[in-house]
C-alpha cells in the first residue's frame, strides 16, 4: 500500500520535473551563452554552464547605453501607460456588461463577441491605423491597438457576475453612485480576476514588436522586444545578401551578443512574475469554473 | 469625480489623435522644386543618419533642385515593412528590392511598380551607364521596371580555399573546374592533417561548373544548360542529368574512402560560423572580385578564391539589387531623374553609403577608406546605387570594381536572360519537389548510406511530387517568351 502510494506520488512527479527541466533549460542555456566568450562558443559549442565567463557581450551591449536605456524607456512607457488605461477601459467595459439590469448588454456582447471571430484583415488595419488615425511613428500605435482584449473583457465580466446582485442592491440604497458601485465595491471583490487580467495586458504591452515593426520608423521610438526582433532578423538578413550574391561587407551580430539582448530583454519579465504568480493561480481557476 | 476623470482622458487621447492628423501631408509640393520619398533598408539607429542626410539634401538641392526624403527602414523588418507601405497604397516615389526580399517580380506582377521604358529616353546617362545585357535583365513581359545597382551581377563558381592551404597545395588546386578534379587535393589534405573534414557542394552555386543554370531557385527542379544554340532552349530536370549523379558519387566515394566525415553531419553543424581553418579544406560559393577578402573577414584567417567556370549575366544575378519607382509616384520623371543623379555622381553615392569623411569614416587614399570599429552610419552601397562609383573598405583590393566592371560587360548572356518565370500554375509542384529535394540533400551531398539507391528513390518521388508538370509547363512558358521576343 505504501509502496503504491510512493509510485503514485513518483511518477507524475518526475514527469513533473522533466517538464520544468525542459522549460529552464533553453533559458539557463541562453544565459551562458550571453557569459561566454565568441571564441569558445565556435570551439566548444553551447553549455549550460560556461567555460570562460565574460561579459564583454554585455559591455559590448551597453557601450552606448543610450540606446538600450531609450529602448527601456520606451517599453516601460508603453507597458505602463498601456495597461492602466487598457484596464481602465475593459473593467468598464466588462462592467456594463456584467448587469443585467443594462438593456444594450446583448448587443454589447455580442459587438464584443464578432471581433473575436472576424476582423477587418492586416492590410485595412493598417490603412486605419497609419492613415485614417495618422498614428505612423507615433506612441499611441503601440498602445491603442491593443487596448481592449475581448477575451479578457469576456474574463472580467464573468468575474464582476460573482459578486452577489444584493451588495449593488445595498450600496445603491447607501447612496452610491454606479461609478462607486464599481471602484469601491465590485473592483475590490474581484481583485484576483483584475490581477490576472492586468498580468495578461502587462505581458502583451511588454512582449509586443509587431505594432513597432509595422508602425515605427523613428528609431528613438524603438521598443525593447522589437530590437531584439531586429538583431535576430538582421542576421538573418545578411545571410540572405550573401547568398544573393550582393558585395556586402557587413558583419553579422556575434552570438553572444544576441543572446545577451535577449537576457535584457527578459530579465524585467522574470523578476516581476513571481509577484503576481499567487493571484495568477488563483484567477485561472475561478474563472474556468465561473466560465 | 470619476465622470470627470474619465472624460479629461477621453478628451486628451483625441486632442492627441488629432494633433498628429495635422501634422501630416505637409509636403511642400507646389513650391517650384519637388520632395521625394525614398525607402531603403538601413541602420535608422546609427547616430549620424540625420546629419548626413540633412547634408546629402543641401548637396541634391543644389545640383537637381529637389529633396530627398531618406525613409531607412531597419534591415531586418525591412521585407514586413515596404509590403504593408505597398499594399496600402501609400504615396511614395522610389523603393528598393530585389529577386530575394522584396519580391521584385511578385511587386512588377502586383502593379506596383511603374514602367520605366519610356522615361529612360528622357534620363540619357543613366540608360548609356548600364549595359543592354544588364538592362534585358530586369525585363519582365518585355518591359524594364526597375534600375539595377551595378554590382557583381554576372555569376560563376568560385572555390574558397584558406590561403594556407592554398599555398601548400596550388599545383593540385589550379586545374580545378569541376567538384570532381578536387579529389587528389581532398586525399592529399586529409593524409597530411590526418582529418576528416566536413565538405560539401551549394548545388546552386556549382552548377554554373557544370554549365547548367538553374531558373526556379533553390531543389526545384527545372533547369536549361548555358551553352550552345540560342534558340534551342530546353528545360530538364537537373537531378536527373549524369552531373548531378556523378557530383553525389563523388561525395560517395570520398565519404566511403576515408577522406571526409563520416556519417551525417548536422545542418546547424556544417554552417556554424567561424569553422577553424584545420575543419574547412575548400568551400564554394560565387565567385567576384574580392571575394577572397570578403571571406576571410567573415572567418578571421586568409582565405583565397579561386574561380572555376565561366560567368553569365543571369537574370537572377542581374535582379539582385534594383530601385523601383512606385506606381503611385507622382512625380516618376524626377524620380527617375534623381536615380540617375545618384548613379552617375561619385560625392553623393558615397555620402549616402558610408556618411561624411571625417565624422564617420577616414580616407586612406583616393578610393579607400577606413570605417570604425562600431560604425556611426551604416548604409549598403548595393543597395543605394552605382557601387563603381562607391569607395572601397580597407583590405579590399583597389582594383575590385574595375574588374567587376570587365566580367559584367564581358560575361556570357544566359539564354534566358529577360525571361521571368510565372510561378502561379506550378506553386504546389514546386513546393512538393522542394521538400522532397531538401529531405535527400544532405545525406546525398554528404555520402552517407546508399547513394544510387537514394538517388533513384528521390527521383521517383520528385516525379510523383509533379517534376514533370514543372518541366513541361516551364517549356511552354520559355517558348511563348522566345516567340515574343523574336517578333
Amino acid at each position: 500500500m505504501k509502496k503504491k502510494c510512493f509510485v503514485q506520488i513518483f511518477v507524475p512527479n518526475f514527469f513533473l520535473l522533466l517538464f520544468a527541466i525542459s522549460c529552464i533549460v533553453p533559458f539557463l542555456i541562453v544565459v551562458s551563452i550571453s557569459i561566454t566568450d565568441e571564441t569558445i562558443i565556435n570551439q566548444f559549442g553551447f553549455s549550460i554552464i560556461p567555460r570562460i565567463i565574460s561579459f564583454k557581450s554585455y559591455e559590448m551591449l551597453f557601450a552606448a547605453p543610450k540606446v538600450i536605456v531609450n529602448a527601456y524607456m520606451i517599453t516601460i512607457i508603453v507597458t505602463v501607460v498601456g495597461t492602466v488605461l487598457s484596464m481602465f477601459v475593459m473593467i468598464q467595459f466588462a462592467y456594463v456588461l456584467a448587469r443585467r439590469s443594462y438593456i444594450f448588454r446583448k448587443q454589447l456582447s455580442f459587438f464584443l463577441y464578432f471581433t473575436m471571430l472576424f476582423n477587418g484583415g492586416l492590410v485595412p488595419w493598417y490603412i486605419l491605423i497609419t492613415k485614417y488615425l495618422s498614428l505612423k511613428d507615433n506612441l499611441w500605435a503601440l498602445i491603442l491597438p491593443m487596448l481592449v482584449n475581448a477575451w479578457n473583457v469576456f474574463l472580467l465580466r464573468t468575474f464582476f457576475q460573482g459578486v452577489p446582485v444584493s451588495l449593488i442592491e445595498a450600496a445603491k440604497i447607501d447612496g452610491a453612485s454606479e461609478y462607486q458601485v464599481l471602484y469601491k465595491i465590485i473592483c475590490p471583490l474581484s481583485t484576483g480576476g483584475i490581477a490576472t487580467v492586468c498580468i495578461f495586458t502587462v505581458l502583451v504591452y511588454w512582449n509586443d514588436w509587431y505594432n513597432n515593426m509595422l508602425f515605427i520608423n523613428d528609431s528613438r521610438l524603438y521598443s525593447l522586444q522589437y530590437m531584439l526582433y531586429n538583431v535576430m532578423s538582421r542576421v538573418q538578413f545578411l545571410q540572405l545578401a550573401n547568398a544573393a550574391g550582393t558585395s556586402t561587407s557587413m558583419q553579422i551580430p556575434q552570438e553572444s551578443l544576441r543572446m545577451a539582448t535577449c537576457v535584457v530583454a527578459a530579465g524585467p519579465m522574470i523578476m516581476i512574475f513571481p509577484f503576481f504568480q499567487r493571484y495568477f493561480v488563483k484567477g485561472i481557476t475561478i474563472g474556468s469554473v465561473k466560465g | 469625480m470619476k465622470r470627470i476623470f474619465a472624460m479629461t482622458i477621453l478628451l486628451a487621447l483625441l486632442v492627441i489623435c488629432a494633433g498628429c492628423g495635422t501634422s501630416v501631408g505637409v509636403g511642400g509640393d507646389n513650391r517650384g522644386h519637388v520632395t521625394l520619398t525614398w525607402y531603403f533598408g538601413s541602420d535608422p539607429s546609427k547616430p549620424n543618419c540625420e546629419k548626413v542626410y540633412e547634408t546629402a539634401n543641401k548637396i541634391i538641392k543644389e545640383k537637381i533642385n529637389m529633396t530627398v526624403n531618406f525613409k531607412s527602414l531597419d534591415f531586418g523588418a525591412y521585407e514586413e515593412k515596404i509590403k504593408m507601405i505597398i499594399a496600402s497604397g501609400e504615396d511614395y516615389d522610389i523603393c528598393w528590392t530585389s529577386n530575394w526580399y522584396n519580391n521584385y517580380f511578385q511587386n512588377v506582377s502586383n502593379g506596383a511598380f511603374l514602367p520605366l521604358d519610356e522615361l529612360l529616353d528622357k534620363t540619357p546617362k543613366l540608360k548609356e551607364l548600364i549595359n543592354p545585357n544588364i538592362w534585358d535583365g530586369t525585363r519582365v513581359n518585355g518591359k524594364i521596371y526597375g534600375v539595377p545597382n551595378l554590382q557583381i551581377m554576372a555569376r560563376s563558381t568560385g572555390l574558397f580555399v584558406p590561403t594556407e592551404f592554398y599555398e601548400k597545395y596550388k599545383p593540385l588546386l589550379t586545374n580545378v573546374k569541376k567538384y570532381e578534379d578536387l579529389e587528389p587535393y581532398i586525399i592529399a589534405f586529409s593524409k597530411d592533417y590526418n582529418v576528416q573534414p566536413c565538405v560539401g557542394f551549394g548545388w546552386q552555386d556549382i552548377c554554373y561548373s557544370y554549365g547548367i543554370e538553374e531558373t526556379l531557385g533553390l531543389y526545384i527542379p527545372g533547369a536549361v544548360r548555358l551553352d550552345g544554340d540560342e534558340n534551342d532552349i530546353k528545360v530538364f530536370n537537373q537531378f536527373e542529368t549524369p552531373e548531378w549523379r556523378g557530383l553525389v558519387m563523388t561525395a560517395k566515394k570520398w565519404h566511403d574512402a576515408g577522406y571526409t566525415m563520416q556519417g551525417l553531419v548536422s545542418p546547424e553543424e556544417k554552417n556554424k560560423p567561424n569553422i577553424p581553418p584545420i575543419e574547412n579544406p575548400f568551400g564554394i560559393g560565387t565567385s567576384k572580385p574580392g571575394g577572397g577578402e570578403e571571406a576571410s573577414v567573415r572567418a578571421g584567417y586568409p582565405i583565397t578564391q579561386i574561380q572555376i567556370s565561366d560567368a553569365y549575366l543571369t537574370s537572377q544575378g542581374i535582379t539582385s539589387t534594383l530601385n523601383s519607382i512606385s506606381a503611385n509616384s507622382k512625380h516618376p520623371e524626377e524620380a527617375l531623374k534623381f536615380l540617375e543623379y545618384v548613379n552617375t555622381d561619385k560625392e553623393i553615392i558615397n555620402l549616402l553609403t558610408y556618411g561624411i569623411e571625417g565624422q564617420d569614416y577616414t580616407k586612406i587614399d583616393e578610393n579607400t577608406i577606413k570605417l570604425p570599429e562600431t560604425t556611426t552610419f551604416e548604409n549598403a552601397n548595393w543597395m543605394m546605387g552605382n557601387c563603381y562609383n562607391t569607395y572601397l573598405t580597407e583590405g579590399k583590393p583597389a582594383n575590385t570594381w574595375e574588374e567587376t566592371k570587365r566580367i559584367n560587360d564581358n560575361a556570357k548572356r544566359s539564354k534566358l536572360l529577360g525571361f521571368s518565370p510565372n510561378l502561379e500554375p506550378i506553386k504546389l509542384e514546386m513546393n512538393n519537389c522542394k521538400s522532397v529535394v531538401s529531405s535527400y540533400i544532405d545525406v546525398l551531398s554528404q555520402g552517407v548510406g546508399d547513394t544510387p539507391a537514394m538517388l533513384d528513390e528521390m527521383l521517383a518521388r520528385l516525379k510523383t511530387a509533379g517534376s514533370d508538370k514543372i518541366i513541361t509547363e516551364l517549356q511552354r512558358q520559355i517558348d511563348a517568351w522566345k516567340d515574343t521576343v523574336k517578333k
